[in-house]
């Protein structure tokens, strides 16, 4: 057996076996063999040498993929040991639990669940508003929880695929988008971080990628930021009680005999200068924070996609999911320091 | 991830779950090494699955890793191979997950009855 090609190919599998010394000798001479006895069966079987070793070659597929196979393998056995969850529910066990048994498939509980599965998604997701399900940690629940990340060079994919079963979070990778952008799947993640929070996790080893991950319905989509932000979506939040709570004690005499002045809205195209009520003010005053606050040039009179508009309380907003998230954040901030309760049905998705 | 790592005349998704079992069945008698594994899953499918090497050795270090088989080198064919069969695990394993295809089998058959689902050929 001397055959260049042959040889090289060898040569070239055990380059890219990223093992230690014994592990690349041992799969290097277990796979030599292969190669030898296919040949040998080959040319019994009449085929001319040349096109036997090219057979056998192709057969085998190319070395890279081969050996990215075996150097994920060994990766994996290594993640077992350095990954843990840092602080779990029983909740999160069980679907650790559930995750790796679901990786043996057709698994130990027989037909039953696999039917269970099958049927969920279409079943269980339409009624949802009715909050039927108080036991299901929302998404929001599941994104703060704090886990121990230890990756090595590690592709991103499998990055992806631990924190999904970790968390128990189902995630869909717009690979297209990625492809288009030229964002390999298998980019190697380097991350050690000590209880760190899912979501601060998932915007640092995205964000590297110029990725990020968005919220929808009880998934994530990892796509490209240019990808998230092109795709806006209409979102109404109820703020009547950040505008109609009570103002400072030296603002309220404001409220009666307003001049006809416009003290705060730039912008505002209120030609006749009608005067402004005090709800309008504060209402004004809640966008621009907003405008200010979040994403400022990502609003159309920044030149951006976003707008905001209100209405007797409700304030609609035209944006990507991912500033939808930050307008979120603002007003439950706002609210937390103004000890305001989180409505119940704030957005209206 | 590419097309061709597991071919032959079932749909990717139908096979992926059960190509541990298949090798794991292989094993069932006495000890083998990847050439004659490889070999013996496509005459026992009658030839509707192949596993190529790509898939076949991972798949064997991962079971390995997982000690439902283990493995050892010696040249008792006159070349250096390395042989696998199975652990007591391994055996267990085998038998749960052919009890288990079974009761799955079984059920898919069940439903495709009820809905009077003909098979195509």
């Amino acid at each position: 057996m001397n055959s260049d090609d042959f040889e090289s190919y060898l040569a070239l599998l055990a380059s890219l076996l990223r093992l230690d010394k014994s592990q690349q000798r041992e799969i290097g001479s277990e796979l030599r063999t292969h190669l030898e006895d296919r040949l040998e069966d080959l040319l019994a079987s009449g085929v001319p040498r040349d096109e036997a070793i090219r057979r056998a070659l192709a057969e085998f597929g190319d070395a890279a993929g081969l050996a990215a196979e075996f150097v994920s393998l060994s990766r994996n056995r290594k993640r077992r040991w350095l990954m843990r969850l840092a602080s779990f529910s029983v909740a999160a066990m069980l679907l650790v639990a559930f995750g790796l048994i679901t990786f043996w498939p057709g698994s130990n509980s027989g037909p039953g669940p696999a039917i269970v599965t099958a049927q969920a998604p279409p079943g269980a997701t339409p009624p949802k508003p009715a909050a039927e399900a108080p036991h299901e940690s929302p998404l929001a629940e599941k994104l703060n929880q704090r886990i121990d990340a230890e990756f090595v060079e590690t592709p991103l994919t499998d990055v992806i695929d631990f924190l999904s079963q970790t968390a128990g979070i189902q995630m869909y990778v717009n690979r297209k988008r990625m492809e288009d952008e030229g964002v390999a799947i298998d980019s190697p993640i380097t991350e050690s971080l000590k209880r760190v929070r899912l979501a601060t996790l998932l915007d640092l080893t995205l964000g590297e990628l110029g990725l990020v991950y968005v919220e929808k319905d009880d998934f994530l989509v990892i796509t490209t930021a240019a990808d998230a932000d092109a795709t806006t979506e209409v979102r109404v939040y109820d703020c009547r009680d950040l505008l109609t709570m009570p103002g400072l004690p030296g603002e309220k005499k404001l409220e009666a005999p307003l001049p006809g002045t416009l003290p705060i809205v730039e912008g505002g195209m209120t030609g006749p200068a009608a005067p402004l009520s005090e709800h309008d003010r504060r209402a004004e005053r809640l966008m621009n924070i907003l405008k200010t606050a979040v994403d400022p040039n990502h609003w159309v009179d920044a030149g951006g996609v976003g707008t905001i508009s209100e209405y007797n309380g409700l304030i609609v907003v035209s944006h990507s999911a991912r500033t939808h998230a930050k307008v979120e954040k603002v007003l439950d901030m706002l609210r937390q320091a103004a000890g305001l309760e989180k409505p119940k049905a704030g957005v209206v998705k | 991830m590419e097309e061709k790592s597991v071919t032959g005349k079932f749909g990717r998704d139908l096979l992926r779950g059960s190509l541990d079992l298949m090798v794991l069945s292989v094993l069932a008698g006495e000890r083998k090494y990847g050439y004659l594994i490889q070999k013996e899953v496509r005459a026992a499918s009658g030839g509707r699955v192949e596993l190529p090497a790509g898939t076949l050795y991972p798949l064997l270090h991962r079971l390995e890793d997982e000690r439902l088989i283990k493995a050892s080198w010696d040249d008792a064919t006159g070349r250096e191979r390395k042989w696998y069969e199975l652990t007591a695990a391994g055996r267990k394993r085998l038998a749960a997950q052919a009890q288990e295809w079974a009761d799955y089998a079984q059920c898919i058959r069940q439903l495709l009855g009820a809905a009077r689902v003909e098979p195509a050929t």
